[in-house]
C-alpha cells in the first residue's frame, strides 16, 4: 500500500470507528442518525479507495441517502417523543452492549487466524474499475438470485400498502 | 521522499480543484440570486423585497455569518445541529459538482459511476433540510419534518425514474460517457427522450419548490440580527443549499439530455469541414462580445450606483472572456474543444436555469398533500412508463430499423397517451392510499 493511500485509509478508517462507537454510545436517536451517516460516507471512501466505485455510489444513494433517511423518518413518525428525550439505561442494554463486543472480538479473531496474524490482509492488484463487473454478476452471472431477492421486498410493499389502508378506513 | 512529494503534489492539486469548484459556485449561486430577484420583480413588480444586488447579498451573507458565530460562541449544544444541517445542505453540493465534465477533457474526477454520484450527493441534502428544519423552529411539528423530507424524497425519485430515461439511451453511467453517446448518436438526448426531459424539469421544480421559497426570509436591514440565529440560520444557508442544488439539477440536466459540452451540430462538425457548421467555433466569443457591449450600454444608462457598478465589472468580465475565447481559436484543436466545450455547457446551464426560475415564478405554490400525490399518482408511473417507451423505441431502431424521428415520435404519443389516462383516472381514485386531501 502506498503511502498516501495509507494515510486515507487510516483517516477514512478514524472516522468510520469513531463515529460507530459515537452512534451507539449517543442518547438522543437524531444524533446517532447523524453519526451512522458519518459511518455510511467514511466506509463509502474506503470503498472508493478500492476502485469499487459502483459500491461508493451505491453506498451514497442507497445507506446514506435512503435508510438513514428512512430511519430518521420511521423514528419520527413512530416514536416522536424519542427524539427529543433521552432514553433510559437499563441492564438490557449493558448485556446488548457484552454480545456487541463478544462479536467484535469474534470477528478480529476470525479475520486473524484467516489471514495468519495480519489483521489487514494485503491488498491484491485492483482492477481500474470493477463497474461493468458488478453489472455482469448481478444481471448475468447470479440474475436469478438477484431477482429471488425481489420477493421479500414484494411482501414489505404489499404489507406497507395492508397497513395503510386499514388506518384510512 | 518522492512520497512524500507526490502526497504535497496530490494535496495541492486537490486543494486547486477544490478552490475552483467554490469560486465556480460562488460565481453561480451570485448570478441565480440576482437573476431570480429580476424575474421575481419582472413577474410581480410589488415584491421588491427580494431586491438582491451583489453588495446586499454579500451583505446578508455576512450578517448571517456573523449571527451564526455569535450564536456559536454562546455554549449551546442546540446549536450544533443547524450548523451540522447548514454543512450538509452546502458541502453535498460542492462535493457533487466534482463528477461534473465540462468539456472533452474538462473534470476533476472522472468517475465512472458519475451520474448515480451526483445524484447521490444530492440526495444527501434532504439531512441537511431535515435537521435545519427540525431546530431552526423550537418544538417543530415532527409530522411536519416529515412530510417535507417525504416530499422531497419523492420528487427526487420521480426526476430519477425521469433521467435513466437518458441513461439507457447511453448505455452508460458515466458522465463522460453519456456525453460522448449524444456525439456518436447525432442527437442531444432530448430529441430522443422529450418526455424525459418534460418529466425531470417538472419534479425538479415541484420538488425544490417549498424548500427554497419558504427560506427567502430577509435578514433585517438595521444591520442588527435577529436576536434568534435560527431565523438568520433560514435565509442564507437554506437558500445557499437550495441554490447549490439547483445548480446540480440545471448540470445533470443539460449532460443528460442537453448534450453537455457538445456544441450544437456537433456531430456534424467533422463530416462537413470546410461548410458553414464551423462557424460556429465563432460564436462563443462573439456571443460573449455582444454581452459585454450589452452591459456597457446598461451601465451608462443605470442611474443606481452599485447596480452600474455591477454591470460595468460584469462587462469586463465578459471582455476577458472574449479575450479568451476567441484566442483559443488559434490554439490547437483539443484546446478548442476544451474552452469552447466549457462555454457551451455553462451557456446551456444558464438558459435552463433561467428557464426553471422563470417557470417557477409562474407556478403556484400547492400544500403538502397535491404536490405529493401528484408526484407519486402522476409523475413516478409516467417516468417508468416513459422509460418503457423509451427502451422500447431503442429495441425498435436495433431490430427493425426503425429511423429515430419516427421511433421517438410513436413511443412519445404512446407515453402522453398513457399521460392522459393517468390524468382521467387521477381525480377518482387519490384518498384510498392513506395521501391525505
Amino acid at each position: 500500500m502506498m503511502l498516501p493511500d495509507r494515510v486515507l485509509f487510516d483517516f477514512f478508517a478514524a472516522i468510520a470507528a469513531a463515529s460507530a462507537l459515537a452512534m451507539v454510545t449517543r442518547r438522543n436517536i437524531l444524533h446517532a442518525a447523524i453519526l451512522l451517516l458519518a459511518t455510511l460516507l467514511a466506509t463509502g471512501g474506503i470503498f472508493l479507495q478500492l476502485q469499487a466505485e459502483y459500491a461508493f455510489a451505491a453506498q451514497l444513494l442507497l445507506f446514506a441517502g435512503g435508510v438513514v433517511l428512512l430511519f430518521v423518518l420511521v423514528a419520527m413518525l413512530v416514536a416522536p417523543e424519542s427524539l427529543l428525550q433521552d432514553a433510559s439505561f437499563n441492564w438490557k442494554n449493558y448485556s446488548i452492549s457484552a454480545l456487541a463486543l463478544v462479536a467484535a472480538i469474534e470477528i478480529i479473531a476470525f479475520v486473524w487466524a484467516r489471514h495468519n496474524g495480519a489483521i489487514w490482509p494485503a491488498l491484491a492488484a485492483l482492477p481500474s474499475s470493477n463497474t461493468g463487473a458488478v453489472g455482469d454478476a448481478l444481471f448475468r452471472d447470479d440474475l436469478l438470485a438477484f431477482e429471488f431477492t425481489s420477493v421479500p421486498l414484494l411482501a414489505t410493499i404489499i404489507g406497507v400498502v395492508m397497513l395503510a389502508k386499514r388506518r384510512t378506513r | 521522499m518522492p512520497h512524500a512529494l507526490k502526497i504535497l503534489e496530490a494535496v495541492a492539486i486537490g486543494f486547486l480543484d477544490a478552490i475552483l469548484i467554490v469560486a465556480f459556485l460562488l460565481a453561480g449561486i451570485a448570478c441565480i440570486a440576482i437573476s431570480e430577484s429580476r424575474i421575481a420583480q419582472s413577474h410581480n413588480p410589488e415584491s421588491a423585497q427580494a431586491g438582491a444586488d451583489l453588495s446586499e447579498l454579500l451583505h446578508r451573507l455576512a450578517l448571517s455569518l456573523k449571527a451564526y458565530v455569535r450564536g456559536l460562541l454562546v455554549q449551546d449544544a442546540g446549536r450544533f445541529l443547524p450548523l451540522l444541517a447548514a454543512i450538509i445542505s452546502v458541502a453535498t453540493g460542492v462535493v457533487a459538482f466534482a463528477a461534473f465534465s465540462f468539456g472533452p477533457a474538462v473534470h476533476l474526477a472522472d468517475l465512472n459511476t458519475g451520474l448515480v454520484f451526483i445524484f447521490g450527493a444530492s440526495f444527501l441534502a434532504i439531512h441537511g433540510g431535515v435537521l435545519a428544519r427540525g431546530f431552526s423552529v423550537k418544538g417543530a411539528p415532527l409530522a411536519g419534518l416529515a412530510r417535507n423530507a417525504v416530499r422531497a424524497a419523492s420528487f427526487e425519485g420521480a426526476a430519477a425514474l425521469a433521467l435513466i430515461s437518458g441513461v439507457i439511451l447511453a448505455g452508460s453511467i458515466s458522465v463522460k460517457h453519456v456525453v460522448e453517446a449524444q456525439l456518436d448518436q447525432g442527437a442531444w438526448f432530448f430529441f430522443l427522450a422529450p418526455l424525459g426531459f418534460l418529466l425531470y424539469l417538472a419534479s425538479s421544480i415541484a420538488g425544490i419548490d417549498s424548500v427554497s421559497r419558504r427560506s427567502i426570509r430577509p435578514v433585517s436591514q438595521d444591520g442588527e440580527q435577529p436576536t434568534d440565529s435560527h431565523t438568520a440560520f433560514r435565509w442564507p444557508f437554506g437558500s445557499l443549499g437550495a441554490t447549490i442544488h439547483l445548480l446540480i439539477g440545471a448540470g445533470l440536466a443539460v449532460t443528460v439530455f442537453w448534450g453537455g459540452w457538445l456544441w450544437p451540430f456537433a456531430s456534424f462538425h467533422d463530416h462537413f469541414a470546410g461548410t458553414p457548421v464551423e462557424l460556429l467555433d465563432a460564436v462563443p466569443p462573439l456571443a460573449m462580445i455582444a454581452i459585454a457591449v450589452y452591459c456597457r450600454r446598461v451601465a451608462s444608462r443605470e442611474d443606481d450606483a452599485a447596480r452600474k457598478q455591477l454591470m460595468t465589472i460584469a462587462s469586463g468580465i465578459c471582455a476577458g472572456l472574449f479575450v479568451v475565447l476567441a484566442g483559443v481559436l488559434f490554439a490547437p484543436a483539443a484546446a478548442i474543444a476544451a474552452v469552447h466545450g466549457a462555454f457551451w455547457f455553462l451557456a446551456k446551464m444558464a438558459a435552463y436555469i433561467y428557464g426553471f426560475l422563470w417557470l417557477r415564478a409562474r407556478v403556484p405554490q400547492f400544500r403538502f398533500g397535491r404536490p405529493i400525490r401528484a408526484a407519486w399518482n402522476f409523475l413516478i408511473p409516467l417516468a417508468a412508463i416513459n422509460l418503457i417507451c423509451v427502451a422500447a423505441a431503442l429495441v425498435v431502431r436495433e431490430r427493425w430499423d426503425w429511423s429515430p424521428t419516427l421511433s421517438t415520435f410513436a413511443t412519445t404519443v404512446i407515453a402522453l397517451a398513457f399521460a392522459l389516462w393517468l390524468g382521467l383516472h387521477d381525480v377518482s381514485q387519490t384518498t384510498a392510499y392513506g395521501v391525505e386531501p
